[in-house]
């Protein structure tokens, strides 16, 4: 029996891409190696550490796991479709500022995670953030500047948003 | 890893899907992929064709209903619905794996969750050092050797003993129409053949519960080493209706465990002895000592059977005295 390769339509931080792959072939595979980029990290590779998380249509999922097949057309953002043009989306600076990464492999995976809770709970408490990273592993910074960093970017979002009169959150403005 | 070379078919209807499923005969059923995809990524069983259930209208959506097959974790743990009719469901959900997992693993998924052994969750080379495993590569159970003509491999599912508690029935559909079946009787003690009740080319469609699932108060209690990530290494569901009055008698009740067989399993004779009683820590306690005497954990997972057997008892006991009102 043959397995021919197939163009697959995708949508990765905003832009269509057309790339040929396997059926059997995962979205990290692909993501790293047919659209070229490489934030998402490659760790287990069976869905345990969480360093190839992306989101689809706005929800976390391991890449590793999802047959890029199953995700043609549908909005996929990496960590590099985390930022704005040149500058670091907030979360991101959070991050930097409270020293959240030291080797930066988990980095992508957590941001994007913490990225999905942001948008659902603009304050969260400690256990709240640490259930939403549950399935992110870090093995070397620990988890407390983690937590730090998505508290600190929580904190300075509201007080933005409250300056601007603006909803706080993706469930308040819907 | 690469998963090796596969072709993956996406049916958007019912009858595409049976279609699919008559023509590949040698096909897995694609739910959220968590499990599957891992085994295949480790070479375990890999079929040369995969049909996908995630593009049937049927499996999944609001209008599918709130225990559609292929409805996520994550929506079974955060559905209101569910919260009213059948809560222990979403709390047991919310406990599998981890907030990644369980926002493309299944309901279905879970349900058909592959049998796990220490001598068959590893990877080609181990196997291949360690000459397998009846369930792949080898022809002889290296847990039980004698007769070693059966796989007990481990049933890890969380759901479920959860489901039986409450009495659900799995609703099955095929070419010739949907039929039901308790969820008590769909597996087979065989680690391998695993399901007594689905025929060639069946899928599970949904879980109905019966009417008076509201009713029915259900606790369940897992085993497992980290908060997070890890299978059941060995879990009770205990369902009690009370007579009359909550924490009072008992007018009915249900008892289930699973990861300690190839099956989730219910035990009627533990349920009936504790039918006209009201729920005390002596009844806990002779519950959790039944349980005990009846589980046979196998050597083939991370803790020990000896443990796994002991915190039976404990589970159990948890269980019942969760059911209590006060609790």
């Amino acid at each position: 029996m043959s397995f021919s390769r197939r163009i697959l339509r995708l949508h990765v931080n905003g832009q269509p891409r057309e790339v040929l792959a396997r059926d059997a072939d995962t979205l990290l595979d692909v993501l790293r190696e047919e659209v070229e980029l490489t934030g998402t990290k490659r760790g287990c590779d069976l869905g345990t550490c969480g360093c190839c998380t992306v989101q689809i249509d706005g929800e976390p999922v391991l890449s590793c796991l999802t047959l890029a097949a199953e995700v043609e057309g549908k909005q996929i953002t990496t960590v590099e479709g985390l930022r704005d043009g040149e500058r670091f989306a907030p979360l991101q600076e959070a991050w930097a500022e409270a020293g959240a990464s030291q080797c930066g492999f988990c980095t992508p995976g957590f941001l994007l995670a913490a990225d999905r809770l942001l948008r659902d709970n603009a304050s969260p408490s400690r256990d709240e953030i640490r259930e939403a990273l549950a399935g992110n592993l870090c093995r070397c910074t620990g988890y407390v500047k983690i937590i730090d960093a998505v508290e600190r970017c929580a904190a300075e979002h509201r007080t933005f948003c409250a300056e601007r009169g603006r909803p706080s959150t993706v469930s308040e403005q819907v | 890893m690469r998963i090796p070379d596969l072709a993956l078919h996406r049916p958007g209807s019912l009858d595409e899907a049976f279609e699919a499923t008559a023509a590949h005969p040698d096909h897995d059923l694609l739910g959220g992929g968590t499990d599957l995809l891992c085994n295949y990524k480790w070479r375990l069983n890999v079929r040369p064709h995969v049909i996908s259930l995630r593009h049937l209208p049927e499996l999944q959506g609001e209008a599918a209903g709130p225990l559609a097959a292929g409805r996520t974790l994550h929506e079974l743990e955060h559905c209101p619905v569910l919260a009213q009719l059948c809560p222990e469901l979403s709390r047991a959900a919310a406990q599998i794996a981890t907030p990644l997992i369980r926002r493309t693993a299944t309901l279905g998924g879970n349900l058909h969750l592959d049998t796990r052994c220490w001598h068959f969750n590893q990877t080609a080379e181990w196997r291949l050092a360690h000459d397998s495993c009846l369930k792949a590569e080898a022809d002889q159970c290296r847990v039980q050797p004698v007769p070693g003509d059966v796989c007990v491999a481990t049933y890890s599912g969380d759901l479920a003993p959860v489901l039986m508690a409450y009495g659900a029935e799995a609703v099955l559909v095929g070419p010739d129409g949907e039929r039901r079946v308790p969820l008590s009787e769909y597996y087979a003690l065989d680690g391998i053949r695993r399901f007594a009740e689905r025929k060639p080319g069946e899928l599970m469609l949904r879980l109905d519960l019966p009417q008076d699932a509201g009713d029915w108060t259900v606790r369940y209690q897992k085993l497992r080493l980290r908060e997070t990530f890890d299978f059941p290494e060995g879990g009770v569901a205990v369902g009690v209706r009370w007579a009359d009055q909550p924490g009072g008698e008992i007018a009915e009740a249900r008892v289930a465990s699973t990861a300690y067989d190839s099956v989730p399993r219910v035990h009627p004779d533990l349920a009936e002895r504790l039918v006209g009683r009201q729920i005390q820590e002596d009844v806990a306690e002779e519950l959790g000592a039944s349980l005990r005497e009846e589980v046979r954990p196998m050597k083939n997972t991370s803790m020990s059977p000896a443990y796994r057997k002991k915190m039976a008892r404990v589970l159990a006991k948890r269980a019942l005295l969760a059911c209590l009102p006060s609790s």
